[in-house]
């Protein structure tokens, strides 16, 4: 049973979402099968434990790292414990380097960590840089909690450099059970699932053999969506009141006794959405993702126009209707900018966009802007975008930069302020994005 | 699915109760009535009937997931209650209502005086309003009839992922104390347990309530050994050779990204008898041709298949 707890505690980790009550029929199938007969024992185990494809798959991995035979059990948390023998050094020496003033700086282990990872080169940077903060003029031992704070902050950007960053048990996944943990990290030595990888991976990035993958995720996402929010729709408009005048109607034929009642159905409002979006360079994957995801809900909103632009704006509506698969519709996308410069003007754009198509904003428009920010004439883009901002009911504006990327690009901080922004960089961003924000 | 021809051999054994199955004759029955699987699928089986659980089976469409409900209702030689779900469906059409037109008709009779100085029907108010909420204007519908079935049945709950919310969670009540609360009658108890199925397509996700209450069997596609075998106990009369050329080129098409709606079970088993008809002994281009209609049903995927090297990819 303790064996059991300790298997459950490895699935919560590894983000199988388990109750208690859960855990207690596991053991109660567990009690009722044959334990001896390992295909029995895991069929019972997944029966309770893993209730959707996604958890099943993450208990697989768990089944096979946790019941192994004792000696391999013995050398995985041998091989644990080499582990972290080997990041207390890590630590223990980025102490002995991080100094201000001669003094140890006070970080979080996580960034000291980060820190052991670094290249030579990086590390060699900060070194420098504390060197040149401990000895300039004026600087006291109070300066230590901002020199701090800088290093903690510049290694948490740092942290998407590390390259095997996979070969390590983040400290917020560890039990501090030797077994628990052994089971752990063979899971993440095994790797994250394609399927997961794909979701949280960069959309410009994903190589030309996965991108069927990813669509497909995306059909599957966005219907379930849809589903979802149709249903909602519907839950709402049963019922509701009494239509009094069509009862009386319906059953005058009754002398007037209410053998059938009729219901009032009250409007579904569906948000409508405009798309204006950058095709520049390697914007045109994001575009060619978010149109298909919006394909995949268009039953569930009122109308959907989009906009392409780089140095001017086009309307190209029609290439969402047609454009059935992903490669179709960038190939559409690209036949049609194909004619254009390099340059890209938001501004220019959305002052074609008032101009020509300004009746498409009404308060109940979501207008979704898809840029990066990098664009000549902001301060005509951020003028029209305030304009904007009073007429219609949401900007959304997605940007496949990081978002730790953002404060290098200093006109996006005027342009957060008449839209929401997020950071839009993979399917699953886009996802959360569409279900949070606009299929309210 | 369908059935496997019956006139098999009877069953002599005698059938236990639900609780009381073993995974050996559970085996043994599922194959008998020609539902091909494993212990992926028997164990999650006997561990709700064994600890009264309700089983959830998801799965892509066709995989056998409804068939699951009906098999056990024909090893146990029990009742098969079924409720099929469908967006907007609420508590009137599931569990029960009252028969409104009827208790009106009711009201508007007591209020004819009867004729002569005769005696009232009803003495008072108070007697009409019990009998108006008595059992003769219940109307019955599928949970409450598995409830206050006299004897064992399976219940199904097909497709639930097709209802809302707010039906899931009512829906607790029944599934986790096998009871219903009906306000003018009482808590009503089942008298036996029923065994409940519910099947999903995931067309949504499912809440984690309701997801605790049940245990859960995924059903993925047969491999290529496990579909042979189905497609000989569903298709008399299927040559060896055939059938796993069906198998073999069914499990290509599922396992075909650009293909976008994948063939089911249901589906193989068609062509397969398809085949049979036409007297073809084995799969070749020609054949391929005129029969591949039956498994892949979107015009994209069928325009696909119609270039010589895809075709070929499947022999």
């Amino acid at each position: 049973m303790l064996g059991l707890a300790k298997f459950a505690a490895t699935l919560r980790k590894m983000g199988v979402r388990l109750g208690t009550s859960e855990v207690l029929d596991a053991a109660l199938a567990l009690s009722a099968v044959n334990i001896e007969e390992e295909g029995q024992v895991k069929a019972a185990l997944a029966a309770t434990l893993a209730k959707s494809p996604e958890e099943r798959a993450l208990f697989y991995q768990a089944f096979k790292a946790f019941f192994v035979p004792p000696d391999k059990k013995k050398a995985d948390i041998q091989f644990l414990m080499e582990r972290l023998a080997e990041e207390r050094e890590n630590i223990a020496l980025a102490e002995g380097e991080l100094l201000f003033q001669g003094e140890t700086l006070d970080l979080s282990s996580e960034s000291k960590e980060i820190y052991s990872r670094l290249d030579r080169e990086d590390k060699d940077r900060l070194l420098e840089f504390l060197e040149r903060a401990s000895a300039g003029k004026r600087v006291g031992p109070a300066f230590k909690p901002l020199i701090e704070s800088i290093v903690e902050g510049h290694l948490e950007r740092m942290r998407s450099r590390i390259s095997d960053i996979q070969t390590h048990l983040p400290r917020s996944a560890r039990t501090g059970d030797p077994e628990v943990d052994a089971a752990l990290m063979q899971a993440v030595l095994s790797g994250p699932s394609d399927r997961e990888k794909l979701l949280t991976e960069d959309i410009a990035s994903v190589s030309e053999a996965d991108l069927v993958k990813l669509e497909t995720i995306a059909k599957d996402l966005s219907r379930r969506l849809a589903t979802r929010f149709s249903r909602r729709c519907k839950r709402s408009a049963r019922r509701s009141a009494i239509d009094m005048r069509k009862t009386i109607r319906a059953n005058m034929r009754y002398g007037g006794v209410p053998f059938s009642l009729r219901y009032e159905a009250p409007r579904i409002e569906k948000p409508s959405i405009v798309v204006i979006s950058d095709v520049s360079g390697s914007m045109i994957r994001y575009t060619g993702f978010l149109l298909q995801f919006l394909s995949g809900i268009s039953s569930v909103v009122k109308n959907v126009e989009v906009f392409i632009f780089s140095e001017d704006l086009e309307r190209v509506t029609d290439i969402f209707k047609e454009g059935e698969t992903f490669s179709e519709t960038v190939a559409l996308l690209l036949s049609r900018t194909s004619q254009w410069g390099r340059g890209t003007d938001l501004g220019k754009a959305l002052h074609t966009f008032r101009k020509t198509y300004g009746a498409l904003c009404t308060r109940k428009t979501v207008l979704i802007v898809l840029s990066d920010g990098k664009t000549m004439a902001r301060e005509s883009a951020r003028k029209h975008l305030e304009e904007l901002h009073s007429n219609v009911r949401l900007i959304l504006w997605l940007n496949p930069l990081k978002q730790e990327e953002w404060r290098k690009v200093p006109q996006l901080q005027d342009f957060r302020k008449y839209s929401k922004m997020f950071q839009s960089r993979s399917l699953s961003d886009l996802e959360r994005i569409m279900r949070t924000e606009v299929l309210l | 699915m369908n059935v496997r021809p019956t006139g098999d051999v009877p069953h002599q054994e005698p059938i236990p109760v639900f609780e009381e199955a073993t995974v050996d004759f559970l085996t043994e029955a599922f194959e008998r009535d020609g539902y091909i699987c494993d212990e992926n699928i028997i164990v999650p089986v006997y561990l709700a009937l064994r600890l009264q659980k309700p089983l959830l089976i998801e799965g892509m469409p066709g995989v056998g997931k409804t068939e699951i409900a009906k098999v056990i209702s024909r090893v146990f030689k029990v009742d098969l209650i079924r409720l099929q779900c469908y967006e907007g469906l609420d508590e009137n059409k599931a569990l029960y209502e009252w028969n409104y037109q009827r208790q009106l008709l009711r009201i508007e009779m007591a209020k004819v005086k009867p004729e002569g100085d005769g005696p009232r029907e009803y003495a008072c108010e108070r007697d009409l309003f019990s009998d108006l909420f008595s059992e003769e204007y219940l109307l019955e519908r599928p949970l409450l009839r598995a409830i206050r079935s006299e004897e064992r049945v399976v219940l199904l709950i097909d497709e639930i992922d097709r209802t809302d919310e707010e039906f899931e969670a009512f829906l607790f009540e029944v599934l986790s104390d096998f009871q219903v609360s009906i306000p003018e009658l009482g808590t009503l108890k089942a008298r036996f347990i029923p065994a409940v199925v519910l099947t999903s397509n995931r067309s949504r996700d499912l809440s984690d309530a309701l997801k605790r209450r049940c245990l859960f069997l995924y059903i993925d596609y047969p491999t290529i050994e496990k579909e042979y075998r189905i497609i000989r106990a569903k298709v008399p009369y299927v040559s060896e050779r055939l059938a796993s050329q069906v198998a073999t080129a069914v499990s290509r098409l599922r396992n075909d990204p650009e293909v976008r709606k994948k063939p089911s079970i249901a589906e193989s088993i068609d062509w397969a008898k398809a085949l049979v008809c036409l007297e073809a002994d084995s799969l070749d281009p020609s054949v391929l041709k005129h029969t591949l209609n039956l498994v892949l049903k979107n015009r994209e995927d069928f325009e696909l298949y119609k270039k010589k090297e895809k075709v070929a990819s499947l022999l």
